[in-house]
């Protein structure tokens, strides 16, 4: 049996969680576990601890997503998961540079509306497929 | 206020605060993406007649929201630069309700939501403008059916208090604190609580819908329940019976 590499995506937007998860997983090599928010996502450590890669907006309902990522750097199973952040803040807008988004453990940061689905599996692809991170 | 005109800029042409500019950037972006993911999904892959179906709704209903948050904005603009342009006359509420009732009503039945309509015994009328009423209970009920718990009612009522009219919409989920009640009509005073995903908000709609009920010479107050809220549209009767 073919072991999926388990990325979590972390998006309140139910329809665009959707539609990412459709795409992730038509290749076959992805099991997409969903959360709606930090909370919901930090609730199972041990499942994080599985984790090949997450998928993270950083506008969420309760804990935002740089609570999230502080959370996710203070624990030592989890603090070299690679993060790719998907948001609708640009990167300018935001104003951190890259030497601190990658201290957060942050691999790749995408401007959501710039994102299609299709490039958001080439992406993921790329980071998890072509770099061989998964053992 | 909202849409102050820079210090450092000269001309005639007003603009928007920083942080105002990007708050309504990101609401905006937020079903520009969806309609963008979706539209390249449809082009890209071979859906079959149920997808496409659900892929094309979603695009429709996210570019309502999508104009709904625009009219928000231009509302809040023309209320700060005084270009509101009112034509007060005796209105017959429940046309107005009906309109906005059927306008909002996808909207309600995504949350499993029902609105129903009571309005005046007699053909009563009020003096109100068409357009300016009808952004009222829209933004009034765009934000009932954000803050309401699935499968309830929302209830548009137009009934006399007083010797005026009362175009109450109420509302059952967890009603508003006190603390969230000091932000509530502030410009961009968003409450931090979730929404449902297609939610998004510019801040502005209860600030527009008590500044234009002000502009109709009426106020809109907020009663408190356990069980929810209520929104009272307070306006003048009009002596003229409605024909309808």
């Amino acid at each position: 049996m073919k072991q999926l590499i388990n990325i979590l995506l972390v998006e309140d937007d139910l329809w665009l969680a959707e539609l990412y998860i459709e795409a992730l997983q038509s290749n076959g090599n992805y099991r997409i576990h969903h959360a709606r928010d930090a909370e919901e996502a930090l609730e199972n450590l041990d499942a994080l601890k599985k984790l090949n890669l997450i998928i993270l907006d950083m506008f969420l309902p309760g804990h935002n997503g740089l609570e999230f990522l502080h959370e996710i750097a203070s624990y030592q199973d989890t603090k070299d998961i690679p993060i790719i952040l998907l948001t609708t803040i640009s990167k300018i807008e935001f104003g951190i540079d890259d030497e601190r988004w990658r201290a957060y453990g942050v691999t790749k940061y995408l401007h959501k509306p710039d994102t299609k689905p299709y490039q958001l599996v080439s992406v993921v692809d790329e980071l998890l497929l072509n770099t061989k991170m998964v053992n | 206020m909202g849409f102050n005109m820079d210090a450092n800029n000269t001309g005639a042409t007003p603009h928007i605060s920083q942080q105002m500019f990007a708050s309504m950037a990101h609401e905006l972006k937020s079903p520009l993406t969806l309609i963008s993911g979706l539209s390249s999904e449809l082009q890209q892959k071979n859906l079959n007649i149920q997808q496409y179906a659900k892929y094309a709704e979603r695009i429709q209903f996210s570019s309502d929201r999508l104009l709904g948050l625009v009219d928000s904005i231009l509302q809040g603009y023309r209320l700060d630069q005084n270009m509101l342009e009112l034509n007060l006359e005796p209105i017959c509420p429940k046309v107005v309700m009906e309109e906005v009732a059927h306008e909002m009503s996808p909207h309600a039945r995504r949350q499993a939501q029902l609105i129903s309509i009571k309005s005046f015994k007699k053909k009563q009328t009020i003096i109100a403008d068409k357009h300016c009423l009808h952004a009222v209970l829209f933004n009034l009920l765009d934000n009932a059916i954000k803050y309401s718990n699935p499968e309830t009612t929302i209830e548009l009522e137009a009934r006399l208090r007083c010797g005026v009219a009362q175009l109450a919409v109420k509302d059952y989920g967890r009603g508003i604190t006190k603390a969230e009640l000091k932000k509530l009509f502030c410009e961009f005073g968003k409450i931090k609580r979730p929404v449902p995903n297609w939610a998004s908000s510019t801040g502005l709609g209860l600030y527009v819908a008590r500044q234009l009920t002000e502009a109709m010479n009426g106020h809109l107050d907020l009663a408190r329940r356990k069980d929810g809220s209520s929104f009272l549209v307070n306006l003048q009767l009009s002596t003229q019976l409605s024909l309808f």
